[in-house]
Order: C-alpha cells, then sequence, then structure tokens
C-alpha cells in the first residue's frame, strides 16, 4: 500500500468518526429510559433547547415542604415531530409552570423522557413526541 | 493529481474537525444558574438566576416561576469578571427589599463555570454561590 492511500484511509476514517460523533446524542428510549418508573411532575421552566434530535427543556421542580429546589431536564421528539404535536418555539417560556408526565431515566437523575406537557396557566396538553408513545393534543 | 485530492481531503477534514469550534458559548453569564444563597452556613435557601444578553443589556428573572424576580440594573465588568444586580425580593412581612448583589465569575472558561459573591437585601447580609447548568 503506497503512503498515498493509507493518507487516504486515514482521512476517509477521520471524516467518518466526526460526521458520526452526533449520532451519538440519539439514542432508543429502552436504553436511557425505564418504563416502569412513570413520572408526573410540576416546575417552572429555566431553560428551552430547540434543537435536533431532539428538544430539550429544563425546569425547577421545588419540594413544598424543605423548599429544595431540583433542576430536571426532560427530553421530547425532534423539533419537527413535535411541531406536528402544536408546539412552537414560544410555547414554553422562561418562568412558565407546566405539568410533565413521563418516564424516568434508568440513571435515576432528574432527567426523563415527556410524553405529555400542560402548561397550567391555560390547561393546554401538548404531546411531546416521546419516543415510548405521543398524547394528542387536546 | 493524487497529492491535490489528498490536499482537498485534507482541508474538508480539518474544516469538519473544525466545526466544533464555532459552537463555543457567547457571553459568560448567558445561561441558568442553580445554587443557594442565605445569611450562613446553615441557614441556605435554593436560588436560580436565569440571565440574558441581547448585546446591549444583561437581562434575567431570579427563581422563575415562584417568587420571580427580575434582574435591575445589571452590569459585567469584563476586566475582573465582575457582576452586580439588583432585585426586589418580597419578604415574609410582606415588604418588600431592595437587594444589591455583587459577585465573580470564576471558572471563566468552564461550562461549569460558578458565580460567587454577597448580598444585601435591606438591612440583611449574606452571601450566594451559584454554578452554570450544564447543557444537556
Amino acid at each position: 500500500m503506497t503512503c498515498s492511500r493509507i493518507g487516504f484511509f486515514a482521512l476517509a476514517l477521520i471524516i467518518a468518526a466526526a460526521l458520526a460523533t452526533p449520532l451519538l446524542a440519539h439514542h432508543s428510549f429502552a436504553a436511557e429510559y425505564d418504563s416502569k418508573q412513570p413520572i408526573n411532575i410540576k416546575g417552572a421552566v429555566t431553560k428551552v433547547e430547540w434543537m435536533n434530535p431532539h428538544v430539550y427543556f429544563y425546569i425547577d421542580v421545588r419540594d413544598e415542604q424543605t423548599g429544595k429546589i431540583t433542576n430536571w431536564a426532560f427530553e421530547m421528539g425532534a423539533p419537527a415531530v413535535i411541531q406536528r404535536n402544536g408546539w412552537t418555539r414560544n410555547s414554553m417560556k422562561i418562568g412558565d409552570l407546566v405539568i410533565v408526565e413521563g418516564t424516568r431515566a434508568k440513571s435515576g437523575a432528574p432527567h426523563g423522557n415527556a410524553r405529555s406537557v400542560t402548561l397550567a396557566a391555560t390547561g393546554k396538553k401538548l404531546g411531546a413526541g416521546s419516543s415510548e408513545g405521543q398524547v394528542p393534543e387536546q | 493529481m493524487q497529492a491535490r485530492a489528498f490536499y482537498i481531503c485534507f482541508v474538508f477534514a480539518c474544516m469538519i474537525i473544525a466545526a466544533p469550534v464555532f459552537a463555543q458559548e457567547g457571553h459568560p453569564l448567558v445561561g441558568s444558574w442553580h445554587g443557594n444563597w442565605g445569611t450562613s452556613t446553615t441557614d441556605r435557601t435554593d436560588f436560580t438566576l436565569i440571565m440574558d444578553w441581547d448585546g446591549k443589556a444583561i437581562s434575567g428573572v431570579v427563581n422563575p416561576g415562584f417568587e420571580q424576580m427580575p434582574l435591575q440594573n445589571a452590569k459585567l465588568n469584563p476586566k475582573d469578571w465582575t457582576v452586580h444586580f439588583e432585585i426586589d425580593r418580597k419578604e415574609k412581612s410582606g415588604s418588600t427589599a431592595r437587594c444589591l448583589i455583587d459577585g465573580k465569575i470564576d471558572k471563566l472558561g468552564s461550562d461549569r463555570r460558578t458565580l460567587t459573591g454577597t448580598y444585601t437585601c435591606g438591612a440583611t447580609k449574606g452571601d450566594f454561590k451559584l454554578t452554570r447548568d450544564r447543557d444537556y
């Protein structure tokens, strides 16, 4: 094998590795979430990341007895998927109170896969494009 | 001809590898921060701070969704990375106290940078420590 062929092969590997990196962010539901741990949780939105392959949002959940705040991260479907469920970039704003139904991560961390999100102020419920199953808009 | 193709591939590979560099974060205050504040090591209350930068001014809110308090007079001094902002905090008595909050950003290059400092709310003085949330 000539030196230039080795060079091409090495370059091809580098390009393939670089292009494949974003795919690691995409994963199966069963790999990360435990369908036996359903959650229904209310909190205030602190951040929304509208991006592929999954939209993420974060809520502060306050323990009413201790006042302790836990910041939960929730995964939704891809932007194109949840837009079909009625979502826009502005559906959730910082400080909005929401009720999230979903499934907790296997790791036990404050992280889950959202199945639906109800906006507490309006009662509007939107399917979150969960890879476990979707809830139609009400 | 082969050398030219190799050169093109090499440039392409460099561009792909360099692409994440452009994903670096912008203003060091932007994001959500979590931590606590209080008057002593035993008197602590959880504290959430959200900050944004529109290119001209820093805006934000403390404890969004709960006793939400908008930031006022927020300023960043990039010479020493000190931060000042003010909020109007509702006290248990029902009155409102103007809180003056001054802090300093540490671990500036980290996505888990910290903001620590002191506050004065009326006659009450205390300290706070916040850590910026990492993007998932």
